[in-house]
């Protein structure tokens, strides 16, 4: 019984603890007349051929634009306007970053040294997974509780029955 | 239908917790090993159901498949509910962790008002699916309003039951189809 109760906090504290060991970074860089993103893990490992969608300050419901990292982990856009554009770099396995760069007057007149912005998440948990995901989440926890389940009560049904041999 | 944390006093909730855990251990010992993949699945489909949220009134519900649980898998049902609710609790946030006791054992209420509605065989097949299926959501709500009222939320009971009324008659809806769907395609399933 006690390894039973022991399992059952385990599966609560991972569910609710870091899923993950890696840390996401973004490093925002801005150089007219574009805006370089670059996304990587803990140790600078790159977030490769990850979803990219910018969002303009105009509209945060429909993407500016869209698309994928390099195998490096870069992805470059070109602003249009002044304000905060929305970053959302997710590699579809569980990581996912979300920053904003705030995009100036001077930034058009291609004045003024190159600003690097870093914004760094650390790790991931399965609150940030995507909603399809923590489905597939939850019914892969179901079916293997199941299968324990299934697994102990066999169990004791062959233990309760009398050796034959 | 999901009691958040923070309503229900904290005693009354460990409470329920530890009550849902003995039932649930006293289902678990009398369980055959044949009726587990039929929970498994039935977990599975209340897990998702619960996730298909609809605009009503106002107001935002959900299918909750109770019902048809109390019907299929009879007492058997509150260990599902139990642990579908405790991963939602801990995957989407829907509803509390200290109250998932709570919720177990308002939802699992509704699934057990199923199984005798189910079992009133004087009745012909249809119209205990309906009722089962109608249960199986307005059982669940009616503890949730009264607990409510205990906690001090009462306003707005009368029309969060209107709403559920509703949903409970969609719900038996569904409920007599997937009876039917089962009647035709495998009858056994069904006791």
């Amino acid at each position: 019984m006690p390894k039973y109760f022991l399992l059952c906090i385990i599966l609560i504290f991972m569910i609710n603890s870091d899923s993950s060991a890696h840390d996401v970074t973004v490093e925002i860089t801005k150089s007219y007349p574009s805006v370089i993103v670059r996304a990587s893990y803990f140790q600078a490992e790159p977030l490769s051929y990850a979803e990219v969608m910018i969002f303009s300050p105009e509209n945060d419901v429909v993407e500016y634009q869209y698309g994928r990292t390099d195998k490096s982990g870069y992805f470059a856009f070109v602003p249009k306007s002044k304000g905060d554009w929305k970053i959302t770099v997710d590699d579809e396995m569980g990581h996912f970053i979300e920053s904003v760069v705030t995009i100036t007057a001077d930034f058009f007149t291609g004045e003024g040294a190159t600003v690097i912005v870093a914004h760094t998440k650390h790790g991931s948990t399965i609150r940030d997974l995507r909603p399809l995901y923590k489905i597939i989440f939850g019914l892969a926890l179901i079916f293997g509780i199941t299968g324990i389940f299934y697994g102990f009560k066999a169990r004791q049904m062959l233990q309760s029955k009398p050796d034959k041999h | 239908m999901h009691i958040s944390d923070g309503i229900i006093s904290v005693p009354v909730c460990l409470a329920a917790n530890a009550a849902s855990v003995l039932i649930i251990y006293q289902i678990g010992k009398k369980t055959e090993p044949e009726d587990i993949p039929k929970m498994g699945m039935m977990g599975a489909a209340l897990f998702v159901a619960s996730l298909v949220h609809f605009p009503l009134a106002g107001a935002s519900i959900h299918l909750g498949l109770f019902g048809l649980a109390g019907i299929i898998l009879g007492k058997r049902a509150f260990p599902v509910i139990f642990t579908a609710l405790l991963l939602q609790s801990l995957i989407f946030q829907h509803g509390g962790l200290l109250t998932v006791g709570v919720n177990s054992i308002n939802m699992g209420a509704g699934a057990f008002v199923a199984m005798l509605l189910w079992r009133w065989r004087t009745l012909p097949e249809y119209v205990r699916a309906l009722l089962a299926g109608f249960a199986g959501i307005i059982v669940p709500v009616t503890l949730m309003a009264v607990e409510f009222q205990l906690s001090g939320y009462g306003r707005g009971i009368v029309y969060l039951l209107s709403i559920y009324l509703l949903a409970a008659l969609v719900e038996s809806g569904i409920t007599l189809s997937i009876v039917k769907f089962f009647r035709s395609v495998k009858s056994d399933i069904l006791p």
